[in-house]
């Protein structure tokens, strides 16, 4: 169970406070409701672009962590296809620092050339080191679109091509930051050995006069249900043939979220798990196996992945998985088996609240999805889930018509 | 009073951190557990770890397969089985390895111990290797070679490592053959070896009750004693020497810069060296990701660190840079060494590094998971945590002066080796 107290500000600033006695250190999250989804699609890859701008100075302050630095914390930020997320840590005498660097790149940025400049190419050799310069690395550049035709979740977080980044303009980065970071887009929590009337004075004194600003309102093309079984096949130069299967699934804050999540568990989680004791030990089809669930606050996907062993064709390894998803189609698991996989998603809770930094990391995240009060019910809800949902729910899924297939091919040399 | 947004809050400089001395416990064969009772959340991790020599093994990769599949067949329980017992109680194993330790951890919530202990024991006392089960595994094993293969980074890696053991049993690398020539033998006997009370300690964390040490006891004590294993085989100076890896198609080259220092862990230089580090490649503030990323961007990232092994201390720096900079990059990292040997660093810089490194132990010492693996980075060599308390004296004391002869006694750009993966 963890407790927690929540205020707002005028400018529409949320604010979440938990106390932990027990550490030196202060988590300091800020959570934007801005992801890769948002994005213009001729300008794709800069939500993730501008997270990077946001380090390079703001209006009072020519660099970000430098005077973090001083202060002894440390800082950092992942963007997603839905969200931005800003986090320190810093030992807890020194938390106004963080009040004062944050607050004032969301009252503006610096907004210089150099830093445009720069972290455009710094964000082009991270799509080479992660998409290209790797065995398998475009695989979401591929897959994405194929599942997704109208959604904005076709492209991914780094963007559809370099070029987009390469032609990112100061005007872009102006619109987008007034458009997003504003006080009212964003969630904000603060977690550690702090009282909260301290919370309450220092978000007040450094975020209380940052102007509201527009509120964004999103409205995103919604994907069309998928009628049609789709497939592509590209060669690439890599040691082995790979097979990607995607399904439309619920978004991340739908009733049926968790049971999905379960399936995935069924078929993949462990070594033990259908998939991995199946295709990978009793009968060898494959060199890795896996399943999961994108979590998409959007309809997600269900992806099952693996690559089969020399000799097994791509047609036959999707049919050993077919055979698999048509087994959870047509009979229940055992009581067994999802007392198994809910025993498993209950102590990766317990052990992903370790530190004060993941429970202001999800305090945030829950906040932004709903409501902060869910994280303290997310286990129950995976205790909830029967034997008749997840059999409902693996026909809902597994249709041949509701999925995306990319055969991913050696290239033979 | 309007808000000044000029002016930077005070600071506090960080004074005292605490790290809280474990307790000790010796089972009855004499393995050593050290326990650190602490933490708010209901939770358990019990780490076994073993002292090994891969030398003695026909290949450096039989260390990693008897590691992976501890617990995956046993001798009353097929393939699979035990594993889905731990996994229905919640619990999971890990298994890790290094070039001087394999360790095995359990990792349960508090109310499922007394369920997962006795398959814990299974697992380290009782596994088996079947032939089905290592063909299997060595098949998965290559593939996942090959694909590694074909990263730049990976290249580089192995090209450093090369070029900087020479012929020590650090230098050894598994190659593609390996795969076909370990055996069931070559396992059996490297598990009975080393995976013995002689070379095992053991580190509990988490929030538990003092009757556990009787009944790690009771699971533990009884493990065979074996031969203690000894590993000490001192590591001489690396021959200054540059390689390139060619990559063609590589639209990034990976580059590995670096030395075997000549220093003893834990002494006042090497704190000081851990200081240069910091300054150098240590942190995101750091003259390489300042140079190289920030005011280049050649670069996604660029760092540098001190890895402590048994036999070695070994500074290192590597980066992933855009082919067409490749060049230019390498000239600026060394522009960045010499720089250290010959300017002394401001009062400021040396400041904001010392801040920073204080911050980053504080941050060490917060929660039992991580205090616990603070003190296995250093119980390993021997040190307690008064190796943090010297650590903290000397990054508070240490001069410019210092860390410019520290600069030209261990850092000169001509006794390191350059390893390259990529286009040039």
């Amino acid at each position: 169970m963890i407790e927690f107290n929540q205020f707002e500000l005028s400018n529409g600033l949320k604010v979440i406070h938990h106390l932990d006695e027990t550490t030196p250190i202060v988590a300091f999250n800020l959570i934007y409701d801005v992801g890769a989804r948002d994005e213009n699609p001729e300008r794709t890859g800069f939500a993730h672009l501008f997270e990077h701008l946001m380090f390079g100075g703001s209006k009072h302050i020519p660099n970000f962590d430098g005077p973090l630095q001083v202060a002894g914390g440390q800082s950092n930020a992942f963007t997603s296809n839905d969200i931005t997320n800003y986090y320190c840590t810093l030992p807890k005498d020194n938390l106004e620092t963080a009040f004062w660097l944050d607050s004032d790149r969301m009252l503006e940025l610096a907004f210089t050339p150099k830093s445009l400049e720069v972290q455009r190419n710094v964000v082009i050799e991270e799509f080479k080191q992660r998409y290209l310069n790797q065995p398998y690395g475009d695989i979401w550049l591929l897959l994405r679109p194929l599942a997704y035709t109208v959604h904005p979740y076709q492209w991914a977080t780094i963007g559809k091509e370099i070029e987009h980044i390469a032609d990112a303009t100061m005007d872009d980065v102006k619109n987008f930051f007034y458009k997003h970071y504003s006080p009212q887009n964003g969630i904000l929590c603060v977690a550690g050995d702090i009282a909260l009337e301290e919370v309450k004075y220092l978000t007040e004194k450094y975020f209380g006069e940052i102007p509201a600003r527009e509120k964004y309102r999103r409205n995103l093309p919604s994907e069309p249900i998928q009628s049609e079984y789709r497939e592509l096949t590209v060669e690439r130069d890599v040691p082995s043939d790979a097979l990607y299967m995607a399904f439309h699934m619920c978004a991340r804050t739908d009733k049926d979220y968790h049971a999905t999540d379960l399936v995935s568990d069924i078929l993949s989680r462990g070594k033990s798990s259908r998939l991995f004791k199946g295709l990978v030990l009793d009968n060898p089809k494959f060199n890795e196996i896996s399943a999961y669930v994108s979590g998409s606050l959007d309809n997600g996907l269900f992806v099952v992945t693996g690559k089969p062993e020399e000799g097994v064709s791509l047609e036959e390894a999707q049919e050993l998985i077919w055979d698999f998803l048509e087994e959870l189609k047509n009979s229940e698991v055992s009581d067994r088996e999802l007392q198994k996989v809910q025993n498993k998603v209950e102590s990766s809770n317990v052990f992903g609240e370790m530190s004060v930094l993941n429970k202001a990391m999800s305090l945030c995240f829950y906040e932004l999805i709903g409501s902060a009060e869910d994280i303290n019910s997310e286990v129950d809800k995976y205790r909830n889930v029967t034997k008749a949902d997840l059999l409902r729910i693996s026909n809902e899924l597994f249709k041949k018509e509701n999925c995306s297939v990319l055969n991913y091919k050696a290239k033979v040399k | 009073m309007k808000l000044d947004r000029n002016l930077a809050p005070e600071i506090k400089l960080i004074d005292v951190i605490n790290f809280p001395a474990p307790e000790k416990f010796t089972l009855s064969n004499g393995i050593e557990v050290y326990g650190f009772n602490l933490g708010s959340q209901e939770v358990i991790q019990i780490d076994l770890t073993f002292d090994i020599n891969r030398s003695n093994a026909k290949n450096p990769f039989v260390a990693k397969a008897v590691n992976e599949l501890i617990g995956e067949t046993t001798r009353n329980k097929a393939n699979g089985v035990l594993e889905e017992e731990i996994d229905f109680y919640g619990a999971f194993l890990e298994s890790n390895y290094s070039v001087d330790h394999s360790s095995v951890s359990l990792f349960t919530l508090t109310n499922k111990l007394d369920n997962v202990l006795p398959l814990f024991e299974e697992a380290v006392k009782e596994t088996i290797f079947s032939e089905r089960e290592l063909s299997i595994f060595l098949k998965n094993q290559k593939h996942k070679f090959l694909v590694q293969q074909e990263k730049v980074a990976t290249l580089a890696r192995r090209l450093y490592s090369k070029l900087l053991y020479g012929d020590h049993y650090y230098g050894q690398r598994t190659e593609l053959e390996d795969f076909d020539q370990t055996t069931l033998d070559d396992l059996t006997k490297f598990y009975q070896d080393y995976y013995v009370a002689e070379n095992c300690s053991i580190l509990i964390t988490g929030k538990y009750n003092e009757d556990i040490y009787a009944k790690l006891d009771a699971v533990f004590g009884n493990l065979k004693r074996g031969k203690k294993n000894n590993s000490a085989h001192p590591v001489f100076s690396n021959i200054p020497a540059k390689e390139v890896h060619l990559k063609e198609d590589a639209v990034q080259s990976a580059i590995r810069i670096g030395k075997i220092l000549d220093v003893e862990f834990g002494s006042d230089d090497y704190f000081r060296l851990k200081v240069l580090n910091t300054v150098l490649g240590g942190y995101f503030g750091s003259r390489l990701m300042m140079n190289i990323r920030e005011d280049k961007g050649y670069t996604y990232g660029i760092g540098s660190g001190l890895n402590a092994m048994l036999n070695a201390v070994v500074f290192s720096i590597a980066t992933e840079v855009g082919s067409d900079v490749t060049s230019d990059a390498l000239n600026e990292i060394y522009k960045e060494i010499s720089k250290l040997c010959t300017e002394k660093i401001t009062d400021e810089e040396l400041q904001t590094v010392k801040n920073h490194m204080l911050g980053s132990l504080l941050s060490a010492s917060d929660g039992p998971f991580s205090i616990a693996q603070q003190f296995k980075a250093v119980n390993f060599k021997g040190c307690d945590f008064s190796f943090f308390e010297d650590f903290i004296r000397v990054i508070k004391n240490t001069t410019s002066e210092e860390l410019l002869e520290i600069s030209n006694k261990y850092l000169q750009i001509d006794t390191m080796v350059e390893a390259i993966a990529g286009k040039v």
